[in-house]
């Protein structure tokens, strides 16, 4: 890479941190003060480990600037003017998003965009909540969580009547808010699953397949975590709500690797 | 000729057999009250007549009760005979033969005309009765009636018109009769058993019963004036009370009926009124007080006269106090606001807990009846409240159990992401590396 290039990337980085500004301080806001979301944090730090990690592979590909990039940044900077006249900061955040891509195109070129795509793709994980899908979503979650409670409460025995997301556990009512629709479960295994897939096995299809397991585990495991606090009540306050919590995210990442595992043998079987 | 005078005699002597005769009541005619075995009074009830009770010896309530114009006679000769007197004045209403059909069992709203009218059970007064003497002050009226006489509470009333005197009047009374509240009655009644007067109503005749007692409270009970006898006014007025409803009477005896009556000198409290054809001062008062008026009677001749009264109206009683309870519904942890509420006595008043306490976190206002606070601990929770007024009166109120539930744990929300994410991925990484991560233990 010559001085040139190098400057010229800097400089892009620069152009884009300074113009998407204020989308990435509501980014952080939201990554401060949601614990829903406060993994986004994690997810930058991850990508650019991923980026350096695979350095290798993308120094050894030549650089061919595709002027395709300008039109995806254009398309970006007019999906950031729709944000800045009231769509949100989402709009804002896959604007930054397809800018950054856009520059890869317009200083790399497709062979780079395609080597740092997992890592671009990664970087989902860290857009903010819409508002639109999150209140779609999280009702239905939480009823969900509620009948799976009540029904691990009533398969070992104990009483419990559930009204609609309120469960009654011997006369103890416990309300399973939007904080405990397991949405939290949810995103963050989500991650996780997709980062272990990457660093435990090449294949990509691993990836999407630990993606999707991911997503019953974590209902599951927030269902055993709302009958656990229906069961036993200092399960749902202070220190042993939280040990419970990242001792049942451990499972769920035990939970994982034996999928890992699996998907594995049944490929090998496949191939075989 | 001769067949003529002989329907005219047949006519006339038919029309004299027709004439009926009042019931010949004998030394029972002295007596305004008369019981086989007890007379029993409350308040200031006033007999204008003798009082006696025989065989039975008990009579209370004289005083405050008064006897005037007569005398009490308990299990004496006089009452003896004048029990006597009535069994056959009892006996002879009771088998004066009846021409017409049988009474409805309510006449009140109905006028009657003289005669004999019987009703084999019960009858009913309800409203008034007015006896109608068709301008012959002799009229008689009999009612023999099967078991009970009885008048309804309020303003009920037997009312003369026409030349009808109360002593023609005759209520005979298989079983017992009651007069009901504030009733104006008129007539003799003879009961078999018993006789009770209840609060405020008066008579103008006579309570006599055979075998039973009479009871009486706060009347006026005045034996009527023979006919001829000359004429008289009594005002016995009962005191009465601002915004409650009032109604007594003057009573006329002697002379020659009818009468008009008129407020001669001084005024009614402001509310009543007085009806000159009935005598009846009725009407609601509207301000406390005493006030004395001079009435005066005047009978169909042009004969009058005088009588000194005066009625005496309280002021109108506060509504009880009392005190309605607080929400019995609470949860720990939540702000929880009701109030006790008084309504009646006297303004300010000041709540207390009588007994019991309020759930812990929960305080009273004791100038608002606010109970206010955050329960903090569950369970039920009875008490008594307490309300007293500026005049001291209090009231009582058992409330509760005021249920205070359990705190609903709002949500059970995991530990934030960034932490879950953290701890997952050190272990994943200490996971996929284990192998070397073992071999430089074993080389340490």
């Amino acid at each position: 890479m010559t001085r040139k290039s190098a400057a010229t990337i800097v400089l892009s980085a620069a152009a884009l941190l300074v113009c998407y500004a204020p989308t990435l301080r509501g980014m952080f806001g939201q990554w401060s003060n949601d614990e829903d979301m406060s993994h986004g944090f994690v997810v930058p730090v991850l990508v650019l480990w991923i980026v350096w990690r695979e350095r290798k592979r993308w120094r050894a590909i030549p650089a061919k600037p595709s002027r395709w990039g300008f039109a995806v940044l254009a398309a970006g900077a007019g999906l950031q003017c729709v944000a800045a006249l009231g769509a949100g900061l989402f709009a804002g955040a896959v604007a930054f998003l397809v800018s950054v891509a856009g520059a890869v195109l317009c200083l790399g070129g497709f062979a780079f965009l395609r080597a740092w795509a997992f890592p671009l793709l990664l970087t989902l994980f860290m857009l903010p909540k819409l508002a639109i899908v999150y209140n779609q979503a999280t009702l239905p979650l939480q009823l969900l969580a509620s009948r799976i409670a009540a029904g691990i409460l009533t398969f070992a025995g104990i009483g419990v009547i559930r009204e609609g997301n309120i469960l009654d556990v011997a006369g103890r009512r416990i309300s399973v808010l939007e904080a405990c629709s397991g949405m939290r479960y949810l995103l963050s295994l989500g991650f996780v699953a997709v980062v272990f897939a990457y660093l435990s096995d090449g294949k990509p299809w691993m990836r999407v397949a630990l993606l999707v397991a991911a997503v019953p585990i974590a209902i599951l495991a927030n269902a055993l975590r709302v009958a656990g606090a229906g069961w036993l009540p200092p399960l749902a306050e202070g220190a042993t709500h939280a040990i419970s919590g990242g001792f049942l995210f451990v499972l769920c990442l035990a939970v994982l690797v034996l999928a890992e595992r699996l998907f594995n043998k049944v490929y090998a079987r496949f191939q075989a | 000729m001769r067949k003529f005078l002989a329907l005219a005699l047949y006519a006339a002597f038919s029309v004299c057999l027709k004439a009926q005769l009042p019931v010949p009541l004998g030394s029972a005619a002295s007596f305004g009250v008369l019981a086989g075995s007890t007379v029993t009074s409350t308040g200031a009830t006033v007999v204008n007549g003798n009082l006696g009770v025989s065989p039975g010896t008990a009579l209370t309530g004289f005083p405050p009760g008064i006897v005037t114009g007569g005398s009490i006679y308990l299990a004496d000769p006089v009452a003896a005979q004048a029990e006597s007197a009535l069994t056959t004045a009892y006996n002879y209403a009771a088998g004066q033969p009846c021409p017409g059909p049988p009474l409805p069992g309510d006449i009140g709203g109905t006028t009657i005309t003289p005669g004999v009218y019987c009703n084999s059970s019960s009858l009913g007064i309800t409203g008034t009765v007015t006896l109608n003497g068709n301008g012959n002050p002799n009229a008689v009226f009999i009612f023999q009636i099967g078991s009970t006489l009885t008048t309804a509470a309020g303003n009920s009333a037997v009312v003369l018109i026409n030349g009808a005197v109360a002593s023609n009047v005759f209520w005979q009374v298989g079983t017992s009769a009651t007069l009901g509240t504030n009733t104006t009655f008129t007539g003799t009644i003879m009961a078999q058993a018993s006789i009770t007067v209840t609060t405020g109503a008066s008579l103008n005749g006579r309570a006599l019963a055979l075998i039973g007692a009479v009871t009486l409270a706060d009347n006026a009970i005045t034996v009527p004036a023979a006919p001829g006898s000359p004429l008289s006014l009594t005002c016995s007025y009962p005191s009465g009370q601002v915004g409650v409803a009032y109604s007594s009477s003057l009573l006329a005896t002697g002379g020659t009926p009818p009468y008009s009556y008129l407020i001669a000198a001084g005024s009614l409290p402001a509310g009543l009124a007085l009806n000159a054809a009935t005598g009846t001062i009725a009407g609601t008062p509207t301000t406390a007080g005493a006030s004395s008026d001079t009435s005066r009677v005047t009978d169909s001749l042009g004969a009058s006269a005088m009588s000194t009264c005066g009625i005496t109206i309280a002021p109108a009683l506060s509504p009880a106090l009392s005190l309605t309870c607080a929400s019995n519904s609470g949860q720990v942890g939540q702000p929880y606001l009701s109030s006790l509420v008084a309504a009646g006595g006297t303004p300010p008043y000041t709540y207390s807990i009588a007994a019991g306490s309020l759930p812990p976190g929960l305080t009273l206002n004791s100038s608002t009846g606010v109970i206010g606070g955050t329960p903090s601990t569950a369970g039920p929770y009875s008490y008594t409240a307490k309300v007293t007024d500026s005049a001291s009166a209090s009231a009582t109120s058992s409330c509760g159990p005021l249920i205070v539930a359990p705190s609903a744990v709002s949500g059970v929300p995991a530990p934030p992401s960034l932490i879950l994410v953290l701890t997952a991925l050190a272990l994943a990484s200490i996971y996929l590396n284990r192998e070397r991560l073992t071999r430089r233990f074993r080389r340490g």
